[in-house]
Parts: structure tokens; C-alpha cells; sequence
């Protein structure tokens, strides 16, 4: 999954999309003033939006030891994927998790746990995956699906009055 | 409604005191000005479709109302006035000229040095020169008589997340 790149800054704000109700926020401290979070996947929503799926958890909701072994098992599975960065230093161990880290993680507002996005989890499915899984079941090619719909319409207007009478 | 002489800005921005942000329904890029669509190289459609010229040129050549003879253009505001009228969706308190002779001159200058609107027939998205995955979607969804919620249940009995589900479509 891509860093979503949905948004905007200038030097005093930021705009944020909602992945899931295409909601437009704009803020000028993160997300976490503006109602909305993100997931490690970079998937953003409003904390409302993703409720309506799942129960989304923060880290600063998860108590010390059952965080620092997520922390560990995080790079771990980072150092497994060949993803670690030459400079960087990742703690496998517990002890070499510092309270400063573990302080970080539970002054973070703006992120929800990998596990409680509704977008990765698959509470929420966007309309583009469901797409591209009907275009393979159907074995179809999004050329070909648009080139019907050209075809069959000259507009929009037409298309839409079409499909609502469907 | 409005019609032409005054149509709706799109929702899906947001704006403080100093800056709004734009969405492209294309390329779903944001871009943030301070003076309308046209300086940070946007446009819209009477529909309320809103996208980088660049990206609607990849499309169909936009139009925008001083590329119209004046005479055209009258003609084209009273068809509009007179089907917003007739699909009986003119906004309360809102006054459509429906005859070229109430077209004021007035009227017009405003649309001449308007750079933020298209006309519709010129819009990637109203002609269907490009189409979003949700109409697509939806299109599907109506062909092969499926609808969303057995679709996604599909999905969810095969992939336990979306990283799986990526994996294999």
C-alpha cells in the first residue's frame, strides 16, 4: 500500500482527504486536532468515520508490556522483510526498549494500531478495490468496461439516469 | 440550482481565512490557493466537477465561457436557465433569465473574465472521456445484478486483509 498523498500545506495548515467518506479537514497541528488518524499503511480517516467499522486502538490505549512487545514484533517483521534501513537501529529486544520510546509512542494522538484500521482490515472497502476485484472475477479490462459505457452513453447525466433506473 | 450566471462552488473544499483546498476528481491531487481554482491551475464544470486543467486535457480541450461568441453564449445561458427551470430544481429566491433580452451585459462580463468554470459539454467527466472507478464500479454492480454488500462479503471470505487482498489483484 502507498503513502496516501491526498494532501496539502502551506506554512500554517494542512488538508487531510478521509479515505473513507472523502471528507476534506483542514489542520494546522496533525490529525488528531482535526478528528482524524492514520494507520502505519498511511490510510487517513476520521476517527467517527473508521468507528462506524471497527473499534480503532491507540497505542497510548495498550498497556507497557503488551507495547513493547508490538514494537518488537514490528521490527522484527521490518528486519524479516529486508525493510530496515542501514541507519537505522531497531530494538529487537525488550530491554532495549527505553522509556523515552515507549513515552513516544503514548504521546502519539494521530496514529491507530496496524491491526485496527478498517481500511487494511477490510471492514471498510473502497470502491476502487471492489472494483478491481470484480474486473478480475469477471475476467474484464478497465479498458474495456469504460469503452462499454462510452459507448452505450454519450453522458454522465445519461449514464447516471440509466443506472438509477437499474 | 443557480445555472451559469451563478453556479454552486463545489463542497468537497475547505478554506480558512486565507486559503481553500482543492480536490482533482481525476488524479485525486489537493492544491491550495488563495483566489480561486484558476491560479493554482484548476477548473470546474457547471456539474460541480472539479480538476487540473492538465489533467482534464489529458481527455477532452476545456472550454471556458470567453472562448464563446457573445450570441452563443446568451443562447447557451437561456437553454441552461430554461432546463434547470423545467427538471424544476431552481433554487428558491433565485432569479434565471430565460430570454436573451434579460441577459444583461453585466451577466456577461462576469462570465468573460470568469477562469474558473468550464462548460459542461467540455467536462472529462460529464462526456464520460474519463471515468472514476466508482461509476465503473457501480456500472458492474448494475450488469451483472450484484450489489455491494455481497461483493464486499466476497472479498472478506477470501482475504483476511488488504494486504493480501493487493497481493493477488
Amino acid at each position: 500500500m502507498k503513502i496516501r498523498n491526498g494532501f496539502v500545506s502551506n506554512s500554517s495548515s494542512s488538508s487531510f482527504v478521509c479515505d473513507i467518506c472523502n471528507g476534506v479537514e483542514e489542520g494546522y497541528d496533525g490529525l488528531a486536532e482535526i478528528g482524524m488518524v492514520d494507520c502505519e499503511y498511511g490510510h487517513v480517516f476520521h476517527t467517527s468515520c473508521a468507528e462506524n467499522y471497527t473499534q480503532i486502538e491507540q497505542y497510548r490505549d495498550i498497556p507497557k508490556d503488551d507495547l513493547i512487545n508490538m514494537i518488537i514484533d514490528r521490527y522484527k517483521a521490518i528486519i524479516a522483510a529486508g525493510k530496515k534501513k542501514a541507519s537505522e537501529n531497531l530494538p529487537i529486544a525488550p530491554g532495549e526498549i527505553t522509556e523515552e520510546m515507549i513515552e513516544e509512542f503514548y504521546e502519539d494522538k494521530d496514529h491507530v494500531t496496524p491491526l485496527t484500521c478498517p481500511l487494511c482490515t477490510l471492514k471498510f472497502i473502497q470502491c476502487t478495490d471492489a472494483y478491481t476485484y470484480l474486473l478480475k472475477k469477471y475476467n474484464l479490462s478497465a479498458n474495456s468496461v469504460g469503452k462499454e459505457i462510452q459507448g452505450k452513453f454519450s453522458s454522465i447525466l445519461e449514464l447516471n439516469k440509466y443506472e438509477g433506473n437499474n | 440550482m443557480k445555472g451559469i450566471i451563478n453556479m454552486k462552488i463545489r463542497s468537497g473544499f475547505v478554506s480558512n481565512s486565507s486559503s481553500s483546498s482543492f480536490i482533482c476528481d481525476i488524479c485525486k491531487g489537493a492544491e491550495e490557493g488563495y483566489a480561486g481554482l484558476a491560479e493554482v491551475e484548476m477548473v470546474r464544470c457547471g456539474a460541480g466537477h472539479v480538476y487540473h486543467l492538465g489533467c482534464g486535457e489529458d481527455y477532452v480541450q476545456p472550454i471556458r465561457f470567453s472562448d464563446i461568441d457573445r450570441d452563443d453564449l446568451i443562447n447557451m445561458v437561456v437553454d441552461e436557465n430554461k432546463k434547470i427551470i423545467a427538471s424544476g430544481k431552481k433554487e428558491a429566491g433565485t432569479i434565471l433569465p430565460v430570454e436573451p433580452s434579460e441577459i444583461t451585459d453585466d451577466m456577461i462580463r462576469h462570465l468573460y473574465e470568469n477562469e474558473d468554470d468550464i462548460i459542461s459539454s467540455s467536462c472529462a467527466i460529464c462526456t464520460l472521456k474519463y471515468i472514476d472507478d466508482a461509476t465503473l464500479y457501480q456500472h458492474l454492480l448494475n450488469k451483472y445484478g450484484l450489489n455491494t454488500d455481497s461483493i464486499e462479503s466476497e472479498i472478506r471470505k477470501q482475504f483476511s486483509n488488504l494486504a493480501e487482498f493487493d497481493g493477488q489483484n
